[in-house]
């Protein structure tokens, strides 16, 4: 029953966390409660990409609430980074990127490849939309 | 009498179907609720490990609260995993009492790293992150690797990673648009 009660609550707080992960360039305030504001033009395609993950049922409840917290870190890394501390570099938070990507795929690909693939797929495309200046969001 | 005891009979057989059908009943939600916590094992199971936590696999599971599970690893560890306020994993290690929420940045909040990646003096958050989710993927495959002593990087899809006891994995991107961790050397 619990862990049902938990998948409601993750399946309204995980697109979020999630928005929040590919949309990686943020300036936020890291500590703040203030939740990143989307971009207008957000591709419906990575809107449905976010939402697929947040309901596949190839990961459960817990292992959304873990890879939950590593998206917020990484977020985290970014916003310290927009602020002007480093390390790390633009590089390394692309590595890490990269391999949360990797991870997310790894995950879900032997029972939803279709969702693993277009993971990978949309992965160069997300990466270059978000990090474009003009894409830029702030609260 | 004849009606009466076929009235009785009725009964007592009534009685022992009712029995019946309550312990098949039983019998089914025990092992509805015995698949049920195999899936809550590996699903914490998982999780911890996407924390960089070497379980190995969960040999005791036990529900303290609503959103809460106290496990105890095959690796030997013992662990309180609970879903915080903000939604995220929090893992308590119930023998160090240390909290690890995983979203300070700090090397303190990825757990165990420092057994994972021995080079601690050396150690930078983006290092931890990287083994962090290196180790996850080797673990997830079915291989092992608990010490990482070395990672490099190809190409951004893929690594090639050392650990101790002389394995060593090559984690990359198939052409299929696939994540695949092969054997270099065991």
């Amino acid at each position: 029953m619990s862990v049902r009660k938990l998948g409601k609550i993750l399946k309204s707080v995980l697109p979020t966390a999630l928005s929040v992960f590919i949309s990686l360039v943020f300036v936020v305030d890291a500590h703040s409660n203030n939740v990143p504001v989307q971009s207008a033009q957000m591709d419906p395609k990575i809107e449905e990409l976010i939402d697929r993950f947040a309901k596949t049922k190839a990961i459960g409840v817990f292992t959304k609430l873990s890879i939950q917290t590593n998206v917020t870190r990484l977020h985290n890394a970014f916003s310290d980074y927009h602020k002007g501390k480093q390390p790390p570099s633009i590089e390394e938070l692309r590595e890490r990127y990269d391999l949360m990507v990797q991870e997310m795929m790894f995950l879900v690909q032997d029972k939803d490849s279709e969702l693993a693939r277009d993971l990978y797929a949309s992965r160069l495309l997300l990466w270059s939309y978000l990090s474009s200046p003009g894409n830029l969001v702030t609260t | 009498m004849n009606t009466s005891k076929a009235a009785c009979s009725t009964k007592r057989y009534g009685a022992l179907f009712f029995l019946l059908y309550m312990s098949m009943g039983f019998t089914t939600v025990s092992a509805e609720d015995t698949g049920h916590d195999i899936l809550i094992a590996n699903d914490i199971d998982t999780a911890l490990t996407l924390q960089g936590i070497d379980c190995d696999g969960i040999s005791e599971l036990k529900q303290s609260d609503e959103d809460s599970y106290d496990v105890v690893c095959k690796s030997g560890g013992s662990f309180s995993i609970n879903k915080t306020e903000g939604g995220l994993l929090s893992v308590v290690d119930q023998l160090t009492g240390l909290v690890f929420k995983g979203v300070e940045a700090s090397l303190g909040a990825i757990p165990l790293v420092g057994q994972i990646f021995k080079k601690s003096d050396q150690l930078t958050e983006h290092d931890a992150e990287v083994v962090r989710s290196l180790f996850s993927i080797i673990e997830l495959s079915g291989n092992e690797c608990d010490v990482i002593t070395g990672v490099d990087s190809n190409t951004a899809d893929e690594h090639i990673v050392s650990c101790t006891s002389g394995q060593s994995y090559r984690v990359y991107t198939t052409v299929d648009g696939l994540v695949a961790v092969d054997v270099l050397s065991t």
